[in-house]
């Protein structure tokens, strides 16, 4: 689809947050200088470990964060301007969250039914008997079958993955043009993971939503990503499609990530080289990943990478790729 | 194989008491680990496998009770020991790693303070002499040992897990049960981690009980891998290069095939449907016959416990015969 208009703009963003009182305060900058884009029923994998600011990104994209600087357009909408309760309401229209924990996202004392009405009726100008439809046919899109069944129940009455799903539901409600996908199945059962994927993926298909499908793992983003974006200490070290990043990993990090991956053929011993968390803080200069590379040089410390093209086609900011 | 028996689980049964009645989160598991071996156990939350390794530890709370079958660590009846000489038992025979080294560690003193408690509390030993052999710990672990007097809040995720690692090591105990200890850690950490926990294996010579829900992970790492489901051991087969031929459970084929794997083409990804059971009403017969897709046609499934057939090197819990299961899993 490269003819296609992007449907997620992302450009040279900064995320700050002030830590620590006082004195003692700085400022960490989680996300730094990030940009890619998103096509129309596109699936982009991001992946990192904690600490590499995959998850302030995509919370940021739905605006429960507010840019330090650069640009967010989402379906011809600026987020990073977004000032009132109304541009608000217009933005959460065409971008919704999935989060981790299918648990904490529902309210125990609220009906299935209940969460999803609430969400129809302020979008979608409906009553009645077709609000009830729309629910029901929210309910069997994700697999909740028969959906009038389940209307009716309470979580805790639900599995962890049918929870998964209801939370999914509700975020088709509004007909999202984006989903923001935050580890969506890493708290799940292992037997049930996979048909939770297949779900996001069928929704894909069928709605041509866009997803940014945030993982630690290279296999699931692998396996679901159109592309992958590999993140390490607030900025991007590698972008490709994921058999490019998978197949032929250009990043010292992303060879790391795979070697930590089971069934990977990449065999790097890991050594102790990992256990340090990156430097976050505004002012730093160089490579985030300096102090963990195995092929860093002094120009790694000093000058910041640049992302670039590789012979390969993925884009990688490493001084020595 | 010759070798010594350190872990000697024999029909071993486990009931918590609820107030809908029992749940039997282990029943009749039999299970053995020679010296120096490493045995992964795998299955999904409430599969029964922390369970287990509690009531190896002997650490299961009041309302836990042993139905039946014994543990032995080493020859010695882990519930024969008495007072004092289950205290000194664990960690000088068996110890334990959990998930979370945050819970085990007490927040407010340094982490020197509490390994030298602990080695004084089991040996007889001078502050200095312990506070040497904390250095050494921390050196086999690969921590600077500088980083001794810090508290355990100053440390990351991956050196806490270390530190607990260490502590576990400390007394040389001939077991050591790991229960999700690299779970909760960043991949390149649980990957380094894995290394260490291997290398010191081989050093130091203990055998280990290695749970998680990683059917991937665990088979890659343990010699021989166990899988539980409902309480039951259903599987215990090969692992490390001979998994791969080894024949398996239909639940086994059902997680290898949920998750993803990092480098296979065209892959048919399939969930197992319907949920684990509730261990307050395990389903008679097979346990995993109402998700099993090989159990819709046969009636034995849903009527009788399977026995433990042999096939190959792999022992599994299956009304089907070796062929069938062989058709299974070139099937899949």
């Amino acid at each position: 689809m490269p003819d296609e208009k992007p449907v997620v703009v992302v450009h040279d963003l900064v995320v700050r947050f002030t830590v620590g009182h006082g004195r003692a305060a700085r400022d960490i900058a989680p996300v730094d200088g990030v940009s890619f884009s998103i096509a129309p029923g596109e699936v982009l994998s991001l992946v990192g470990e904690s600490g590499s600011g995959k998850s302030t990104l995509g919370r940021t994209l739905v605006r429960f964060h507010r840019p330090f600087s650069g640009q967010i357009q989402i379906d011809g909408q600026s987020v990073e301007t977004i000032r009132s309760a109304g541009a608000l309401k217009v933005l959460r229209k065409s971008t919704q969250m999935i989060f981790q924990d299918p648990f904490g996202s529902l309210n125990p004392v609220r009906t299935v039914g209940q969460h999803l009405r609430v969400v129809v009726r302020r979008h979608h100008d409906l009553n009645g008997g077709k609000l009830e439809d729309r629910i029901h046919e929210l309910l069997e899109r994700v697999g909740l079958i028969p959906g009038y069944d389940f209307k009716g129940k309470y979580p805790h009455e639900l599995s962890g993955g049918q929870r998964q799903r209801v939370a999914i539901a509700r975020a088709l409600a509004v007909n999202p043009k984006v989903i923001v996908a935050d580890e969506p199945i890493s708290m799940l059962d292992v037997s049930i993971r996979a048909d939770i994927l297949k779900l996001l993926r069928k929704l894909q298909q069928d709605l041509r939503v866009a997803y940014l499908y945030i993982t630690h793992d290279l296999a699931s983003a692998r396996y679901f990503g159109d592309r992958v974006m590999v993140m390490y200490g607030g900025q991007v070290m590698e972008t490709g499609t994921a058999d490019q990043v998978v197949g032929t990993p250009g990043h010292p990090y992303t060879r790391l990530l795979l070697a930590s991956t089971a069934g990977s053929d990449v065999d790097l011993p890991i050594g102790e080289t990992s256990i340090e968390a990156p430097n976050l803080f505004v002012g730093r200069t160089g490579c985030p990943f300096a102090h963990r590379c195995p092929a860093v040089t002094e120009l790694c410390s000093r000058e910041q990478p640049m992302l670039r093209a590789l012979p390969s086609g993925q884009q990688v900011a490493c001084h020595h790729a | 194989m010759s070798e010594k028996t350190i872990l000697d689980v024999r029909n071993l049964s486990v009931s918590y008491i609820t107030k809908s009645g029992l749940a039997n989160a282990v029943q009749n598991v039999s299970l053995t680990i020679a010296e120096r071996e490493i045995v992964g156990l795998v299955g999904e939350s409430g599969c029964g496998k922390s369970t287990l390794a509690q009531a190896i530890m002997r650490l299961l709370g009041d309302n836990a009770m042993i139905t039946g079958g014994s543990v032995r660590v080493n020859g010695e009846d882990v519930y024969a020991l008495k007072g004092e000489a289950l205290r000194q038992f664990r960690w000088s025979q068996m110890s334990m790693v959990f998930q979370s080294a945050m819970n085990v560690l007490n927040p407010v003193k340094t982490i020197e303070s509490q390994i030298v408690d602990t080695l004084q509390a089991h040996v007889a030993i001078s502050k200095r002499e312990a506070r040497e052999r904390a250095q050494e710990l921390f050196s086999l672990v690969r921590i600077d040992p500088k980083r001794l007097g810090s508290y355990p809040h100053e440390l990351s995720g991956g050196m806490r897990q270390r530190v607990v690692i260490a502590m576990a090591v400390a007394l040389e105990p001939k077991l050591i049960v790991m229960d999700e200890p690299t779970t909760a850690l960043d991949v390149v950490v649980q990957k380094s981690i894995l290394e260490q926990i291997k290398e010191l294996q081989e050093q130091v010579g203990f055998a280990v009980l290695f749970i998680s829900h990683d059917v991937h992970l665990v088979s890659s790492l343990a010699a021989r891998v166990g899988v539980m489901y409902a309480g039951q051991l259903v599987e215990l087969s090969p692992g490390s290069r001979a998994w791969r031929q080894a024949a398996h459970h239909p639940y086994t084929q059902g997680l290898v095939r949920a998750m993803p794997t990092l480098l296979a083409t065209d892959e048919d990804l399939a969930g197992i449907p319907g949920s684990p059971p509730n261990l307050l009403s395990i389903p008679p017969g097979c346990p995993f016959h109402p998700r099993c897709p090989h159990a819709r046609d046969r009636v034995d499934c849903s009527v009788a416990r399977p026995q433990t057939q042999k096939f190959g090197d792999a022992q599994i819990a299956c009304h089907l015969s070796p062929s069938e299961l062989r058709g299974l899993d070139h099937a899949g």
